[in-house]
């Protein structure tokens, strides 16, 4: 008995001992952590470094791989596949050489980086699917079939007009592109001397219906990923325009946006173009940063949304004779919120997507680049949930399916420049601002958006911009420099406020020279085919008179404002 | 009134790239500030207002 207590004793003891050395060891453990990392010793720094000896085709014969009786008893542990048996001889004669290895690990890094840039690309394409879902879920069901068209064909439209000119201004002159094997042949852009005599690149030169030397395995990947990018930016103005707009006019408009409009701000931002290149110019930061297009995506596309909005004008019974607005709500709540989730999954490719690689130049942030997304996504729909509560007293679906797209928007843009407590902010106060500017665009601007896109897209694109220049935390690493100029790009708020500038420029750019481009073709279009359709199509509902179909054919839907049916409308 | 709203849209954008030639970076992010505004005012300011002078509501 005695001695099991001595035990129980001792034991305690030794409990206590380790946890009082725990205690003593763990801040000092974090304080090392937080402290910058010792100079190293003179005597380790005196040491002769060991001779390295170079790596000879004799050493790389010397490595045998499997036998084929280990081969053929199976592989379950996975030990044995992918071995020196698998790496692509060029002489078989000579048999596997240093070239070989060299090269194979070249091409690894290379197919690396392919496969995940197409697989982020096709989940970007997926969220054509989530657009279509919210904005048709947002807009009366006698209008389904035209919303889901006008999001269905945008994709066809969009990628033919990209295809045959969108690319080649957008990326013509963007070479060299480590991650994706050089994309040597797109190497001409339009410059011209402006201030300063500096050069304004303004658009790209090569790559046209993707023909020529721009026949290449890596350009078809950039093409993709790009094209994809672009549909998005198209797709955000068929939700301002919806349940009004003529099928044909919005044909006209989405294919100019992707073949002039979106790839024009894209060159300068992403190109190779003038705003990329404000750091090296004129010493403003790292020239515009827009890690995965807030700005060159999202604010085009609202900015675009917002022109279109204003040309087509409001619904008709959305405003009353005073100017006060009448709610017009969808018709399917789960199919917004469906929507939105499959955007947000979608987001997982835009924003890890934009590194272009998993494989060299600091891609292996795309960890932290995931996170970030999901918080900002997650803090934006937290945010506009509780402003919605407190301000009408119950927690809006549809607005807390913005504030999560909001949260998206705004993370965009900063997405690879900061950390995950800026994303978290940078969510927070694009669900405050998303609300904020639906009431502001519809109580004081009166301007009819069904779907919030000018708000969470445009309003929330410039708020990512600007968040580039006031939260990037000076830690990341993409290949030692960004737009050409080194270092890391840092904000505001960590010390570099003419990176703030340069963001600035873009956002008046998108104001100053995207929306009047967009506000003059949309114009022309509204003169020579018009924009609107007419007051009795509009009332009977789109999808009959525009489409020729009803959604929903099985349903009786009685036409708000009138009390009748569709089918005695339709009969009429 | 549109066409004066364009023109005070790409003054606006303007006045922002000017500031690239300003010494001191307070001073080009107040000018880089001021331009993105006033891009702003000439948007939502003066053409949208144009545009509410024929809203189909007023009718």
């Amino acid at each position: 008995m005695l001695i099991r207590i001595n035990r129980v004793r001792r034991r305690l003891g030794m409990l206590t001992a380790l946890f009082l050395a725990s205690a003593w060891l763990l801040p000092t453990s974090i304080a090392l952590a937080q402290a910058p990392a010792p100079a190293a010793s003179p005597a380790a720094a005196a040491a002769p470094a060991a001779p390295s000896k170079p790596i000879t085709t004799g050493d790389i014969k010397a490595i045998s791989g499997p036998t084929d009786a280990q081969q053929a008893a199976g592989d379950p542990g996975g030990t044995i596949t992918g071995t020196v048996k698998d790496i692509p001889v060029t002489d078989t004669k000579a048999g596997l050489s240093l070239a070989d290895v060299v090269n194979t690990v070249g091409q690894n890094r290379i197919a690396i980086n392919l496969v995940w840039t197409l697989i982020t690309g096709y989940l970007v394409m997926f969220m054509q699917a989530g657009f279509a879902a919210v904005e048709t879920g947002l807009c009366r069901a006698k209008n389904a079939n035209h919303t889901f068209m006008m999001n269905f064909m945008v994709y066809g439209l969009g990628l033919f007009a990209y295809w045959v000119m969108g690319f080649a201004l957008q990326q013509g002159g963007c070479a060299p592109n480590g991650n994706l094997g050089g994309l040597s042949p797109l190497n001409s852009e339009f410059v011209f001397h402006f201030i300063g005599g500096k050069p304004w690149g303004l658009f790209g030169e090569r790559g046209f219906f993707l023909s020529g030397t721009t026949y290449d395995v890596g350009i078809a990947v950039m093409f993709l990923f790009q094209m994809v990018f672009m549909d998005t930016a198209a797709t955000i103005v068929t939700g301002a325009a919806a349940e009004r707009w003529k099928f044909l006019a919005f044909c006209i408009s989405s294919m100019f946006i992707a073949a002039i409009t979106y790839p024009l701000y894209a060159n300068w931002a992403w190109g190779g173009g003038w705003t990329s290149q404000l750091g090296v110019n004129y010493g403003l930061g790292h020239g515009y940063c827009d890690f995965a297009g807030s700005g060159v995506v999202h604010a085009v596309g609202g900015i675009t949304a917002l022109a279109v909005a204003m040309i087509v004008g409001p619904r008709i019974g959305k405003f009353t004779k005073s100017g006060k607005p009448n709610p017009m709500p969808g018709h399917d709540m789960t199919m917004v919120l469906i929507g939105c989730f499959i955007l947000a999954f979608g987001w997982f490719g835009f924003n890890p997507g934009s590194t272009l690689g998993a494989s060299g130049n600091g891609s292996l942030r795309i960890g932290l680049i995931a996170v970030d997304t999901m918080l900002a996504g997650c803090t934006g729909s937290i945010a506009t949930l509780l402003y919605m509560w407190i301000r009408f007293g119950k927690p809006d679906a549809s607005m807390a399916g913005n504030g999560l797209l909001a949260g998206l928007v705004a993370i965009t843009a900063p997405s690879g420049f900061v950390n995950t407590v800026g994303a978290a902010i940078i969510g927070f106060a694009a669900g405050m601002i998303v609300c904020l500017s639906v009431e502001f665009v519809e109580r004081r601007l009166k301007i009819d958006d069904p779907v919030g896109a000018i708000s969470v897209h445009g309003t929330c694109g410039l708020w990512g911009v600007i968040s580039v220049g006031l939260f990037a935390d000076g830690t990341s690493n993409y290949g030692g420099s960004w737009n050409g100029v080194n270092g890391s790009v840092t904000g505001l708020f960590y010390g570099d406020p003419s990176q703030l500038v340069a963001q600035l420029i873009a956002c008046a750019t998108l104001i100053g020279i995207i929306f009047s481009l967009s506000y003059v073709v949309n114009w022309l279009v509204d003169v020579v085919v018009g924009q609107r359709v007419s007051a009795h199509s509009e009332l009977e509902g789109l999808d009959l008179p525009e489409m020729g179909a009803l959604g929903y054919p099985e349903f009786q839907l009685v036409t708000a404002g009138l009390g009748r049916s569709m089918e005695v409308t339709a009969a009429e | 009134m549109r066409i004066v709203g364009l023109l005070v849209c790409v003054l606006g954008w303007f006045i922002a790239v000017l500031s690239v030639k300003v010494p001191g970076v307070y001073l080009q992010l107040l000018i880089a500030l001021a331009g993105f505004i006033i891009a702003g005012y000439g948007a939502l300011g003066i053409m949208n207002r144009a545009h509410l002078k024929n809203a189909i509501w007023k009718a």
